[in-house]
């Protein structure tokens, strides 16, 4: 027999429907219209101002993947930088929370000057830290002045070491900020585990392994996810420190995209490009979530 | 519940209401001032005693409001093409001849060509149809000539070293050996904005470039011979190929990479560095220079163009239209919009702006040009055998602010000169198809 919902349950159903509403608004107007008008241009051969534009079918997609090289190029360095990024960046991670974990002095202290860069707009930090590693910029000049000329590098115009200047670069910015999370994941773990562990025989690398890291991951998994998606989806600094220089040697895939739809008019084309990163993203991150959780231990 | 969902309610009519006062731009009381929006690259000046065309047209106009937007000018294009599909179209707008091009074809330009500045632009006809789209006059040049020829250097480093001006090609590379075995740097570029190596690209081989050019099209307007098939490799590869010889034997200074142009600018008057090629408006900078002044023990203008070999008895120069004044097709009924694009490109103005700037121009005006060193600048252009090339047809997009730019840059950051060619070749291959007459 059907139940029947009552006057109340009516009611509160409504509310509910309402109260989901201005979130649907915003949810719609922000992501869902922007993206099937993305579905739609990354069909056609758009310019962004130029209204008789036409339907191009899968042309787009077949030329990204088979006829730009730029396209591959760009892929195949955004991935490089990903990795390079990303194993950089848990290292560095982990060794950050694991001494501030442990306490240092001052250790408040620290936390926050660490966490700190992350709260800076990345244009400003994506200008001050150009003004530091210009060739004649305040690092250069601090070497030279104390007998180091031949450190002086062109941080930024060497195709050999700008991609890692910039790495090490978002590596500042979010170090604190992972550290954050994994001394939030190491701070779950029950004393009482350790302790045993302890009594057990178990220490250092042991400890770390067997009984920390399974019980940490969940803190892990969402950080490397963080670390991937948004090294993948680097922008601002390559816009704004070398603009994809020196010879495309930062052009990552989102600056790519820029260029293909802003500065040569592309629209259409870009979008398409940007459909296929989506996927791509959208897979590696389903990928990462799946392998990491798999190896979370809940106590 | 019911009260919060009164209170939504109420929240909704207050927003309707605020966005329906808003909404009423267009009828503003009666003595309120009349609102108008005007991009540009350049900032209004802000040194006492400096040209501020804006200003003296406010001044004019108290009965005007204007909202000058200074966008930053290595990316100007793309960022005024955003303004524009956003829905945001400026009333008066300074803009590039592609985007003149770009713009006009689609109907956002007005027709200009009735208005004084527009029928004094009439009587230079290859400067009328280089701005012109669907048959109409839609933008009236700002400046125009030979603002990416010109090679700046320092008199007090050449006295120096005992160098005078080089009047060949041997001479200017005996000057830069000379000065490189000095411990001098020899030129800088003010490479982190990119667009400072179309001072590479034109003044070092323009008139090869123009000889490859009818060569293989029959044409000087170099987009045109592009278009009709001539490759980017052909016209550009002896001017790419010097310039890669000037960066190998370390004339080009690799501090400029990283440095904008106004850096190099600062890098050049302090005496550091023997050449700058920039624009004309380096002369008005100098000259207007105050805080810090310059010092004159240190470094002197002097300016030169690459002593080029002629081509049948010619050397060519292009004459770049630098910027152009374009009114939106939605503002031409509007009378403030029409008096603000009116002043800009009347005579007295261009003549006050250009020669207080040292910009050169195209039009039949007489500059008032008192300056020693632009008067050799144009004593210079005034001989025979001097030609002024004009493209008129449309470019690829980003092909002559970004791409072409880029490719010199990509020389200067140790790129062979024959890679940098081949990715112009493909470059232009790929975007051939986009371009729209």
């Amino acid at each position: 027999m059907t139940r029947r919902r009552s006057g109340f349950q009516r009611k509160e159903f409504t509310n509910s429907i309402l109260s989901m509403i201005p979130a649907t608004i915003l949810f719609a107007t922000i992501i869902l219209i922007p993206l099937a008008l993305n579905l739609f241009f990354a069909f056609t051969n758009y310019d962004g101002l130029d209204p008789s534009f036409s339907y191009v079918g899968f042309d787009n997609f077949s030329k990204l993947l088979l006829k730009d090289p730029l396209f591959i190029a760009s892929m195949t360095r955004t991935i490089f930088y990903s990795l390079l990024s990303m194993s950089m960046g848990i290292l560095l991670q982990f060794a950050l929370a694991m001494v501030l974990y442990k306490g240092v002095f001052l250790a408040g202290f620290f936390k926050a000057v660490f966490y700190i860069p992350s709260m800076l707009s990345m244009v400003i930090v994506s200008i001050s830290w150009k003004g530091i590693l210009r060739y004649g910029g305040v690092l250069n000049h601090l070497l030279r002045n104390a007998g180091f000329s031949n450190l002086a590098f062109d941080w930024l115009g060497d195709v050999n070491l700008v991609l890692p200047t910039i790495v090490l670069i978002s590596q500042w910015v979010y170090m604190g900020y992972g550290a954050m999370v994994l001394i939030g994941g190491l701070n779950s773990i029950p004393l009482e585990l350790v302790e045993s562990a302890q009594l057990d025989g178990a220490s250092g690398a042991r400890m770390f392994f067997s009984i920390t890291l399974p019980l940490i991951m969940h803190s892990v998994t969402v950080l490397l996810f963080m670390h991937i998606t948004g090294s993948l989806t680097m922008f601002a600094i390559p816009f704004i420190m070398t603009q994809g220089g020196p010879r495309n040697a930062t052009e990552l895939i989102s600056l790519n995209i820029y260029n293909n739809a802003f500065v040569y008019g592309r629209v259409g084309y870009a979008t398409a490009e940007a459909l296929l990163f989506t996927i791509v993203v959208a897979a590696v991150g389903i990928f990462q979530l799946n392998a990491t959780r798999k190896r979370e231990v809940q106590y | 519940m019911k009260k919060v969902l009164l209170l939504l309610a109420g929240l909704c009519v207050i927003a309707g209401v605020a966005t329906a006062n808003g909404a009423k731009e267009g009828a503003a009381p009666a003595g309120a001032k009349t609102k108008l929006t005007m991009v540009s690259w350049f900032p209004r000046p802000t040194q006492a005693g400096d040209h501020d065309q804006i200003g003296e047209f406010l001044k004019a106009n108290p009965d005007i409001e204007l909202d000058y937007q200074v966008l930053e000018g290595s990316r100007y294009e793309e960022l005024v093409r955003t303004k524009i599909t956003a829905g945001d179209i400026p009333d008066v707008m300074a803009l590039m001849t592609p985007q003149v091009k770009d713009f006009g074809r689609l109907g956002i330009l007005s027709d200009v060509s009735k208005t004084p500045g527009g029928l004094m632009q009439a009587k230079v006809p290859s400067l009328n149809a280089a701005l012109a789209a669907n048959g109409k006059t839609v933008a009236v040049n700002g400046s125009a000539g030979v603002v990416q020829h010109t090679i700046f250097y320092n008199k007090v480093i050449f006295r120096k070293y005992g160098i005078s001006e080089p009047k060949t090609k041997a001479e200017f590379d005996a000057a830069c050996a000379k000065l490189k075995a000095g411990g001098e740097e020899v030129i800088i570029y003010g490479g982190a904005d990119t667009w400072p190596y179309k001072l590479a690209q034109f003044p070092l081989g323009f008139t090869s470039q123009v000889k490859v050019a009818l060569e293989k099209a029959g044409t000087t307007d170099l987009m045109e011979a592009l278009y009709k098939g001539a490759k980017p490799s052909e016209i550009y590869g002896d001017t790419m190929r010097y310039f890669k010889m000037l960066v190998d034997k370390g004339y080009v200074s690799k501090t400029g990479l990283t440095m904008t142009w106004p850096e190099s600018f600062t890098y050049f008057t302090d005496g550091k560095c023997a050449f700058l090629p920039q624009g004309p408006w380096i002369v008005g900078m100098v000259a207007a220079q105050k805080d810090p002044v310059i010092d004159p023990k240190v470094f002197e203008l002097g300016v030169m163009f690459f002593p080029e070999e002629q081509f049948n008895g010619k050397r060519y120069f292009q004459g770049y239209m630098e910027y152009s004044f374009a009114l939106a097709a939605k503002a031409e009924k509007n009378p403030a919009a029409v008096r603000l694009f009116e002043f800009l490109t009347s005579e007295a103005n261009l003549k006050a702006e250009l020669s207080f700037f040292g910009r050169p121009t195209l039009f039949p005006i007489q500059l008032d040009i008192k300056d020693p060193v632009q008067q050799k600048m144009i004593g210079d252009l005034s001989g025979p055998g001097v030609e002024m090339v004009i493209f008129s047809f449309p470019e690829a997009k980003g092909w002559g602010e970004t791409q072409m730019p880029s490719a010199f840059k990509a020389v200067h950051a140790g790129e062979t000169a024959e890679k940098a060619l081949a990715s112009l070749d493909a470059f232009y291959a790929d975007h051939k198809a986009d371009i729209k007459q």
